[in-house]
This record gives structure tokens, C-alpha cells and sequence, in this order.
């Protein structure tokens, strides 16, 4: 998993490199006058579209990444019926248990950290008319989240691995409950985004080859002649007996989450995901206290 | 007293050395199947703002899908061999069995069969969502969803299987057969795709603007418009691509058993 990542990674600073290497803010705004900008915007579209997927597979690699090294940690010893004798041997179980979570949750901390800052690096590069520090495009594929994600499935791991005690069931079902808590997690903070959606002014472009732009928007409403808001649907009846268009009627208004919002938005997404998976940590190093070595 | 059938045996055998495994992945598909029909049965009477709510809820189970037939196949065929060996249970019960081969047929059946069973009905009921999502195109007309629904699901799965027996038997340890098996499917997934795009690439023609199901293949320059237009296959001949890839996933799956079954009956028990 770890090679995995790094692979990842590598890729991801090869292709912001191919970006850079472009140059392609000579080519854009008032005095952009180089004769091969065609083929150059051309040759950063293309390059652009490999960094989602790049970022994507960093994303879930890691997700992986924290589940395969976090489920044998407990059970392979119980699964192999090596546990009775380490855990007599260690003293403690907590201090058996204590290091060996520490030491592979920091070398999966850091290795996620390396391909974080890869990522990061690769969407300055793709979207390069805004920092990727103040902008939400794929805002939960890039930074700290990406190691609180895996963190929080590290932790999920060891404490389904000192449940069942035997690997393979611990990797299924550490799986299946990072993705559900992942998807709820998103879930919930669409919902809070939502609610804490403003009205947009002044949009950023994000990118020069595509319509990607800096804020997230949320939702579309349109303004009428006395301030009031109307959503798409009261619009549409609004207008639907005139036979106007309802862009013509009313000021279109989008509401959503400016891109300055960015770190406050993935640090509690991240400190979210790390609260659980400290939480899971400590269950699971509380099982392996009680629970019985075989 | 009486003796159970071998083949009672065999399911039993089967069910207590992956029980959790089974039960976990027959709750999620059985759970996928189960919202997939009744989504299906809401489409048809949904009204536009609750159709909105179910179009999204069913694109992300055509994804579940998707991941959810071959992860069964894979999960349930690394730990057969692989178990065995590092559990140091192998060399025992293999020197006990009559053949290695008769062994391997007692263990893949019950799971083989299990696979078929779950992953045949995810692809009947992701077909049926298919269908009521676009009543007005038959699901056998439409590229829409390529991959994530019908009969390519259980074969995929059996891929999965297939692949995960050769990683378990040639790795001889559930967690890192685990992580190759899911590398060689990709690969055997990437050949199938690659291969499938490869054959029909020549057929590829001009897609009209809107053109329903259809799979667009890449954008060529037309000279008369002076502009890039997507070129690929009209929706009905969906079967046919299928039942190529069907083929070429076959072929594969055939070569993993054939492969994972000489390297059981060469390696050590250990």
C-alpha cells in the first residue's frame, strides 16, 4: 500500500511538473500574445484531466491504505494463536498493543502526508488561475482530510481486528464501515454547507481551459423586483402564466461557499473524521485489554 | 447413525470457515438487490421533484454495483487456499483428501455457487433499474451504465473468484493474496476493456448530438464541420460489445481456475 501511494504520488508531481512546465499564464489575459498558446492550452487540458483521477486514486488509496495496515495489527495474532504468548510475554497488554499502533499509525500518517501534499501540489497546478488553498473544486481530495481519512480507518481497522480476530472478516467489514461513514460524513457536511451557503459575488475562474470556478455553489435562486428570494421552482410558476423566460424575469443569484472558506471547511471535515478514528483506536485497545487471546 | 451428503458436507464446511465473510457480503448485496427493485418500483410512480432524489440515489447503486460483484468474487475466493496455508491446516488436509483437485472442487463449489447465486440476481435487479429508469429505451438498446449491470456483473465476479483462488494459492497468505488479487483483476479488468475498445474502435461512427445509450468512443475532427465530434457505437448494439467482453471475461476466468488449480497441485503445503 505503501508503494502504492508513493507510486501515486510520484505520478501526481510528474503531472503538476508537466503543467508548470507549460507556462500557461503567459497565454492568458490582456497581454497574452505567445503564437503557441493553441496547442499549449490544448496540451494543459489534456494534462489536467489525468490530475482528478490521480487525486481520486490518492483519495481511496489511502482510505485502503489505513484499513490494510490497521487489520492484522491485533488479529493476525489472535487469528494465528500467537496472542496468548506475546501478550504473557509483553508485561501488559496495553503496552504491547500501545507501541505497535503508534508506530505503523505514524509511518501510515506519513506516508498519506507525502501523497497529500502531492495532491495538493497537482491541483495548484491544474486550476492554476487560483491557489488551491482558496478554492473548493474537489475540496475533500486534497490536504490534511486525506490523512484524518486514513487515520480514521486505521482506527476503525484495529478495532474490528480485536472484535473478530481473524483478517480477512476485519478487512471486509472495516471496509464496508469507513465507505459508510465516509459517504455519511460527505452527506453531512453537504448539509452543512448548505446551510451555511452566501450569496456569490464576483466568481473566480478556477481554470483556463475549463468552467470550473473557485466557490462551491450550492444552489440557484433568483431574486424578483422587491428583494424577495425564490427558488427554481416558485420562479418558474412566477413566470409561467407571461410566458418570460425566468433569467429574464428575475436576477439570477447562486448561493454557496466562497473558496477562502477552504481550510476552515477541511479542517472540520478533517478534525470529524480524526475524532473517530481516535475514538475507534482507543475501543479497539480496550477490547484487546478484555477480550480473551484466542 | 447417518452420514451427511458430500455435498451437505461441503456447504457446511464452507459456511463455517467464511461465515463472516458471507453473511457480511449477503447482507450488503441482499440490502443492494432489495433498495435497487424498489427504486425500480418508485421511478415509475415518482412525481419530478422525488424522481430528482431517486435518480441520484440510483446512480450511486449502479456504482455499488459495480464494486460490490466483483469484491464478492474476490473476498470469497483469496482466503481458500491461501487460509489453509497460513493457518499450517494444509498440509494435513490435503495428504487426507483423495486429490488436491478433489479438494479444491469441495471448497470452490459451495462459494462458486454462492457467487453465481448473488451476483446473477444483482444483475437481473440492476437491470430491471436500468429499465425503469428509461422505460422508453429497452436495457438491451443502451450503453448507459456499461459494466455495472447485467450479465458483465457475474462474470465479473466470477473473475474476482477465479483470481482470487490463483492469488491465494500462489501467495499462500490471506492479506497480501488479498492486495495481488486485487491488482491481477484490475488487470484482467484493464485487458477486457482495452480489448473490447480495441475490437470495436474501427466500427466507431459519427454520434448525432443527444444520441440516447450510445458509447462514445473518442472525438475525431469532422473536416466539413471543421470541428472535434464524438465518434462511437449507437446504443443497440449493446449486446453484441457485451457478449464480446463476456467472452474475453470468460476466457480469463477460465485461465485463473486452470492456473490457481496447477499451482495447488505443485506448490508446498506450507
Amino acid at each position: 500500500m505503501g508503494s502504492a501511494l508513493l507510486v501515486l504520488a510520484t505520478m501526481a508531481v510528474v503531472v503538476a511538473a508537466q503543467l508548470n512546465s507549460l507556462e500557461i499564464a503567459t497565454c492568458i489575459g490582456a497581454g497574452a500574445s505567445a503564437p503557441d498558446c493553441l496547442d499549449r492550452l490544448q496540451a494543459f487540458g489534456d494534462q489536467q484531466s489525468r490530475a482528478a483521477p490521480l487525486e481520486m486514486g490518492i483519495s481511496v488509496i489511502a482510505l485502503f491504505a489505513g484499513v490494510v495496515l490497521g487489520s492484522p495489527l491485533v488479529s493476525r495474532d489472535l487469528e494465528q494463536g500467537t496472542a496468548q504468548s506475546v501478550w504473557s510475554l509483553a508485561g501488559s497488554r496495553r503496552r504491547w498493543v500501545v507501541p505497535r499502533v503508534a508506530a505503523v499509525g505514524l509511518a501510515l500518517a506519513i506516508l498519506c502526508g507525502v501523497a497529500a501534499a502531492a495532491s495538493f501540489s497537482l491541483e495548484g497546478a491544474a486550476r492554476p488561475l487560483v491557489d488551491p488553498a482558496a478554492s473548493m473544486v474537489g475540496h475533500n481530495l486534497r490536504g490534511p482530510v486525506i490523512v484524518a481519512r486514513a487515520l480514521m480507518a486505521f482506527g476503525l481497522a484495529i478495532c474490528a481486528g480485536a472484535v473478530l480476530g481473524r483478517v480477512l472478516p476485519t478487512v471486509l467489514l472495516s471496509s464496508l464501515v469507513s465507505v459508510a461513514i465516509f459517504f455519511s460524513i460527505g452527506a453531512m457536511s453537504d448539509s452543512w454547507l448548505r446551510a451555511e451557503a452566501v450569496p456569490l459575488a464576483n466568481l473566480q475562474a478556477a481554470s483556463p481551459v475549463t468552467d470550473e470556478i473557485a466557490d462551491l455553489v450550492v444552489e440557484i435562486r433568483y431574486r424578483d423586483e422587491t428583494g424577495r428570494l425564490l427558488n427554481a421552482s416558485e420562479a418558474s410558476a412566477a413566470v409561467s402564466e407571461s410566458g418570460e423566460l425566468v433569467e429574464e424575469r428575475f436576477e439570477l443569484v447562486r448561493f454557496g461557499i466562497p473558496g477562502a472558506r477552504w481550510p476552515a471547511i477541511t479542517t472540520r471535515e478533517s478534525l470529524t473524521y480524526l475524532a473517530i478514528g481516535i475514538a475507534a483506536m482507543a475501543a479497539g485497545i480496550l477490547v484487546v485489554e478484555r477480550r480473551r487471546p484466542y | 447413525m447417518t452420514r451427511s451428503s458430500p455435498v451437505r458436507t461441503s456447504f457446511g464446511v464452507a459456511w463455517r470457515l467464511a461465515r463472516i465473510e458471507i453473511i457480511s457480503l449477503g447482507v450488503v448485496l441482499i440490502a443492494l438487490n432489495l433498495v435497487a427493485s424498489f427504486v425500480a418500483a418508485r421511478l415509475s410512480t415518482a412525481n419530478a421533484d422525488s424522481a430528482g432524489e431517486l435518480l441520484r440515489g440510483a446512480g450511486y447503486l449502479f456504482t455499488v454495483a459495480g464494486i460490490a460483484a466483483p469484491a464478492t468474487g474476490l473476498l470469497l475466493g483469496v482466503p481458500i487456499v491461501s487460509r489453509e496455508i497460513e493457518r499450517g491446516t494444509a498440509l494435513m488436509s490435503w495428504s487426507i483428501s483423495p486429490s488436491r483437485l478433489s479438494w479444491l472442487r469441495f471448497h470452490l463449489m459451495p462459494l462458486l455457487l454462492g457467487v453465481v447465486a448473488i451476483t446473477g440476481w444483482l444483475a437481473l435487479s440492476t437491470n430491471d433499474l436500468e429499465q425503469a429508469l428509461h422505460p422508453s429505451l429497452p436495457a438491451s438498446m443502451t450503453f448507459e451504465h456499461y459494466g455495472q449491470r447485467d450479465l458483465l456483473l457475474l462474470w465479473r465476479g466470477l473473475l474476482g473468484l477465479g483470481v482470487g483462488l490463483l492469488a491465494g494459492a500462489l501467495m499462500g497468505r490471506v492479506l497480501p493474496s488479498l492486495l495481488v488479487a486485487i491488482l491481477l483483476y484490475f488487470m484482467g479488468f484493464g485487458i477486457g476493456q482495452l480489448g473490447t475498445r480495441a475490437y470495436f474502435g474501427d466500427d466507431a461512427g459519427p454520434l448525432n448530438d443527444g444520441a440516447r445509450g450510445s458509447w462514445q468512443l473518442d472525438y475525431r475532427p469532422d473536416p466539413v464541420l471543421d470541428r472535434r465530434i464524438a465518434f462511437g457505437l449507437p446504443g443497440d448494439r449493446y449486446g453484441e460489445v457485451a457478449a464480446f467482453e463476456t467472452q474475453l471475461q470468460v476466457g480469463l476466468t477460465v485461465t485463473a481456475f486452470a492456473a490457481a488449480w496447477i499451482t495447488l497441485e505443485r506448490r508446498r503445503p506450507y
